[in-house]
């Protein structure tokens, strides 16, 4: 969810300051979109043709994801979590002081 | 499923992305872009967390999304701060730095 809300954040302030780069006129950039396409075609075929032939045995997780909460808070991985939530709340204060107006 | 078709939609999000991250020129859109290519590889922890039936795969996932919403955040403060100093999002305008 505060996933969720960070790209949408994203997503609107990008409407709103790409709004004063429409208007200028884009100089020798014509290739750019062609360069870049070229080089996202060859990554797309690279990939294809290594997942062409694979085959693996698969085996089926249970449908309901009623075993996450047990996973994360009575395994080992209960260390890492709380270093994560950690690690968020440093970077929106980290966020919150560098883009701070003073 | 089908896990050629799972991993085909992954491929193409991840050949959007660097499709994306190439061709924009405004920094917010490289974010975006960057978005989609985080979201393929987190989609393939999510095919083969369910291929293979091992549960770790999704807890993958949530520490991913998790550092990926901590970048989001970081990269847009960074944009943000940008914009006031030089008044311009577009990455390439952006050379102050140059010898």
């Amino acid at each position: 969810m505060v996933y969720v809300g960070g790209v949408v954040l994203l997503m609107v302030f990008t409407i709103m300051l790409a709004r004063e780069s429409v208007m200028k006129p884009l100089v020798n950039t014509v290739r750019a979109p062609f360069v870049s396409g070229f080089f996202a075609v060859l990554v797309f075929l690279l990939l294809f043709l290594s997942i062409k032939h694979v085959e693996l045995k698969s085996s089926e997780l249970s449908k309901d994801y009623e075993f996450l909460p047990s996973l994360i808070f009575k395994t080992k991985y209960v260390l890492p979590f709380e270093i994560l939530s950690i690690l968020l709340l440093v970077a929106f204060i980290g966020a919150v002081l560098i883009s701070r107006r003073d | 499923m089908d896990l050629n078709a799972l991993l085909l939609l992954s491929i193409i999000l991840f050949s959007f992305g660097i499709y994306g991250v190439l061709s924009r020129r405004n920094a917010l859109g490289i974010l975006i872009a960057l978005e989609l290519i985080f979201n393929s590889a987190n989609l393939n922890f999510g095919i083969f967390s369910k291929h293979f039936g091992n549960p770790e795969g999704i807890l993958t996932i949530i520490f991913g999304i998790a550092l990926t919403a901590a970048e989001v955040v970081l990269g847009f403060a960074i944009v943000i701060l940008l914009f006031r100093l030089r008044k311009t999002s577009q990455a390439d305008e952006v050379n102050i730095l140059k010898g």
